[in-house]
């Protein structure tokens, strides 16, 4: 199957799945005021976050099987992956919606422009189409680019359900190109079309995000919509759907595993305990730098800068770590391929593409007015310092570590990456459970990716006990 | 280029973080002994080499294959590495990769006791590589719907739709290996018909032969192609599956054995040497032999301590084609496969 083919496969599915997950998501967080209660909106918001958490290669080995079933029914297979990643881009949209700011293009202006209709000429398209870019459509379009990609560029998933042949992906299809060594430049040179295609989801995505804004607390966020009982019926159905799919299916089909699989956590813990810190200790690390290098990005404002940075991201993950494998056994740098390094700069240059948008968003979703009120209350006495301090927490702190919690997430279960730029000495776990996967000790599998999934989020949680009872700080380190 | 006071913070972390990783771990070289690349299932290696650390005081550095990079397999990676090589020995699971390896110069011959001790057919003659611990090729079946007998596979295999059969892809493992062999045996045309064959009526190709295992014992399918060491892996647990060998048209097995290599240009080839002789002893093939993979010994060894169900095995193994001829097709086929799949 040519790549032109395969492309063609990739692309028409990640818009169909952008443009469904859109309009999904949209309606999740469109409610009609008089349902929304602060609970249940929170608990519906985190229902439809749920399916970016669950990490690829689990719910790829979870419907491994299932998916043999519509061997000889392409569409079959389709509609299965389809769905899989349709979970995960709604979530996607509904995390850009939720987290963007409201737009500064008023309804007002939008009216004012319209009447201006007759006395501008043809000058008045362009300038209609950019204001509802940077306004109403803002969010919509974010929120589609980002689904697009994350459906686009989905590989372990597609690996374990098959999507290689009919249907295909192009990133199942590159690894499939590399079976017999070939040159780097002829990997480079097929992965070319896809990051172009990748480039022009991100580019107007960059754009778009720098158009600034106004924050609004999401919970407070007022929508204009009519209650009737199919969208009280339907939005609730959305995000469990989601989370049937990709959390509670996978965590029924293990649960029978869980005690079988305990006494791995017993039989060498030393090991387990060196994997599990290598895994979080590369991933904590890749996720500082790449979270870094997004916050120079950002202040630098230069679009061009910030697409060559994230270009290697954008290439995958395979074609990432070949390229840097083969730069580091150039004469010079040689030296340092068995190191800690290639691993640290794989990981966060495929990680930057996420921090990138997620720094985007959180940053701009952040009042400077708002920020500037709560420092001077940092000044103020006893009383006011604390409030200060509570504030600051709930609008930056807890907001930061949130997004590197999940870009650390992310990052530890990038096997990709870790399998091929690691050095001797030192294995993360996610090669281990991958590994398992691929001789199916389910039983340790499953012990082993709740640990992976649980190590993290306890070291967040302490992270945050501790950032807040340290209390002293006025703000992420970088910003003090 | 002026940098603001606000970005000099992120910009010495991403510094810093670099440098002590590039730095950090140069301090502890000096203390490694022995770097070790593994493509054997790890569940069944560590054993292995933490029995070697523990009598020899060694510390050994263990890199495993992983299918995820598959596209880079620790042959390509060995390849790659050729000009600074880490890896002091290369312990790999089959044996036509190490060949191609010899082939392009990466290994170093060692002809030690370990080698001596292995049947000529399973060593190289200039002591490149010796093969041990040995897996067979096999018709996994589920014998809820198909009794394991020749003539019921065989029934099954003439079928007009093999949609009730499954094979790994050709592309990596022992799929490929076993292609290779077709292609020795029949010829690279007629191996490239019967391939053609097979996909038309409907085979079911997945991606490795755990999952041909797993389609056979969950049910989905009758028959599949797969290793002795992954049917066992099924019949442990209870599944309703037994295996018969997969034979030539010759009568002959297909016979797949571990393989060991010390790397050219080592760091520490004095330690290589003194594990691949540790590898080829006839402790370590028992102790292959009674783990979950049930590998079968190619050098002598003590009948009475064998494990009960390596007998039928050990018969198929010493009943197989010879593996030389095929080496030369490894990259041939793998080329004509890849091609294929991308379509160039």
């Amino acid at each position: 199957m040519t790549l032109w083919v395969v492309m063609q496969w990739s692309v028409v599915r990640s818009v169909i799945i952008a443009t469904v997950a859109l309009a999904l998501g949209r309606l999740v967080l469109r409610q009609p005021a008089e349902l929304r209660s602060a609970l249940r909106r929170r608990v519906l918001l985190c229902a439809s976050l749920a399916p970016l958490i669950v990490p690829d290669l689990i719910i790829g080995f979870t419907y491994r099987l299932t998916a043999q079933y519509f061997t000889h029914s392409p569409w079959g297979t389709e509609l299965l992956y389809g769905l899989l990643l349709l979970a995960r881009a709604t979530a996607a949209c509904v995390l850009v919606e939720f987290l963007m700011p409201v737009s500064e293009v008023s309804r007002e202006a939008l009216h004012s422009w319209s009447l201006l209709r007759r006395h501008c000429g043809p000058r008045w398209w362009g300038t209609q189409t950019r204001l509802f870019l940077m306004g109403p459509w803002r969010g919509g379009v974010t929120a589609w680019c980002l689904a697009a990609l994350i459906a686009f560029q989905d590989f372990e998933t597609a690996a374990l359900v098959q999507i290689d042949r009919h249907p295909i992906t192009w990133t199942v299809w590159l690894f499939d190109a590399n079976a017999g060594n070939q040159q780097l430049s002829r990997t480079l040179r097929l992965a070319t079309a896809p990051v172009i295609f990748e480039l022009l989801l991100i580019v107007p995505a960059i754009v778009l995000l720098s158009g600034g804004g106004a924050t609004v607390d999401f919970l407070r966020k007022r929508v204009q919509c009519s209650v009737h009982w199919t969208r009280t019926v339907v939005v609730p159905v959305i995000p469990l759907a989601g989370v049937i799919l990709t959390v509670l299916w996978p965590m029924v089909l293990a649960a029978r595993e869980v005690l079988q699989g305990w006494d791995i956590l017993l039989r060498d813990p030393g090991r387990l305990f060196r994997q599990q810190t290598a895994g979080l200790g590369f991933s904590v690390a890749a996720t500082v730098v790449a979270v870094s290098t997004a916050i120079l990005l950002r202040r630098s404002r230069r679009t061009l800068t910030a697409v060559m940075c994230l270009l290697p991201g954008l290439s995958g993950s395979l074609v990432l770590s070949l390229v840097l494998l083969g730069l580091f056994q150039l004469p010079g740098v040689r030296l340092l391929w068995d190191t800690w390094l290639p691993l640290l700069i794989g990981q966060a240059l495929w990680i930057l593409p996420r921090a990138f948008l997620l720094v985007f968003l959180l940053e701009s979703g952040l009042s400077p007015e708002t920020q500037h009120s709560t420092r001077l209350l940092l000044r103020g006495s006893g009383q006011q310092r604390a409030t200060g301090r509570r504030l600051l927490w709930r609008l930056e702190q807890l907001r930061w570590l949130l997004v590197v919690t999940v870009l650390v997430h992310w990052c530890s279960w990038d096997v990709t990456t870790a399998s091929i730029l690691r050095p001797a000495s030192v294995e993360p776990v996610v090669t281990r459970l991958y590994r398992e996967m691929h001789f199916s000790r389910t039983e340790s599998l499953t012990v082993l990716t709740g640990v992976t999934i649980v190590v993290p989020l306890f070291v967040a949680v302490m992270g945050a006990v501790f950032w807040r009872l340290l209390g002293l700080l006025p703000g992420p380190p970088w910003r003090r | 280029m002026t940098v603001s006071r606000s970005s000099v913070i992120p910009m010495a972390v991403v510094v810093c973080v670099l440098a002590v990783a590039a730095l950090f771990p140069l301090f502890r070289r000096g203390n490694r002994q022995l770097v070790l690349y593994c493509a054997h299932d790890a569940v069944l290696a560590q054993p292995v080499i933490d029995r070697f650390a523990a009598e020899t005081g060694i510390t050994v550095d263990v890199r495993y294959d992983e299918e995820a990079n598959k596209s880079l397999g620790l042959v390509n990676l060995l390849t790659a590495e050729r000009q600074a090589p880490r890896a002091d020995v290369f312990w790999n699971n089959q044996l036509l990769g190490t060949v191609r390896l010899q082939q392009e110069g990466v290994l170093q011959p060692y002809q030690g006791i370990g080698w001596k001790r292995m049947p000529s057919e399973f060593r190289d003659p200039g002591g490149f590589w010796a093969g041990f611990a040995a897996r067979c090729r096999v018709f996994i079946v589920n014998t809820d719907r198909v009794p394991a007998t020749q003539e019921a596979v065989n029934r099954v295999l003439s079928r007009v739709s093999l949609s009730d059969v499954a094979i790994a892809e050709p592309l990596f493992g022992t799929t490929l290996s076993h292609y290779c062999v077709l292609a020795d045996q029949r010829g690279l045309d007629e191996l490239k018909n019967w391939h053609h064959e097979i996909r038309d009526r409907g085979i079911r190709e997945v991606r490795g032969n755990s999952m041909v295992k797993d389609l056979v014992a969950e049910g989905v399918c009758s028959v599949g192609y797969t290793d002795t060491d992954d049917a066992f892996t099924a019949i442990d647990t209870g599944s309703p599956v037994d295996m018969i060998p997969v034979r030539m048209d010759s009568g002959k097995t297909i016979c797949i054995p571990n393989s060991v290599a010390v790397i050219a240009g080592c760091r520490n080839p004095a330690t290589a040497r003194r594990f691949v002789d540790f590898l080829l002893t006839e402790e370590t093939e028992l102790q292959l032999a009674a783990g979950t993979g049930r590998q079968v010994p190619l050098g002598s060894v003590e009948s009475d301590r064998l494990p009960g169900d390596i007998s039928r095995l050990r018969e198929w193994a010493h009943d197989t084609v010879p593996l030389s001829g095929a080496a030369r097709y490894h990259a041939v086929i793998q080329e004509w496969l890849t091609a294929e799949s991308t379509g160039e």
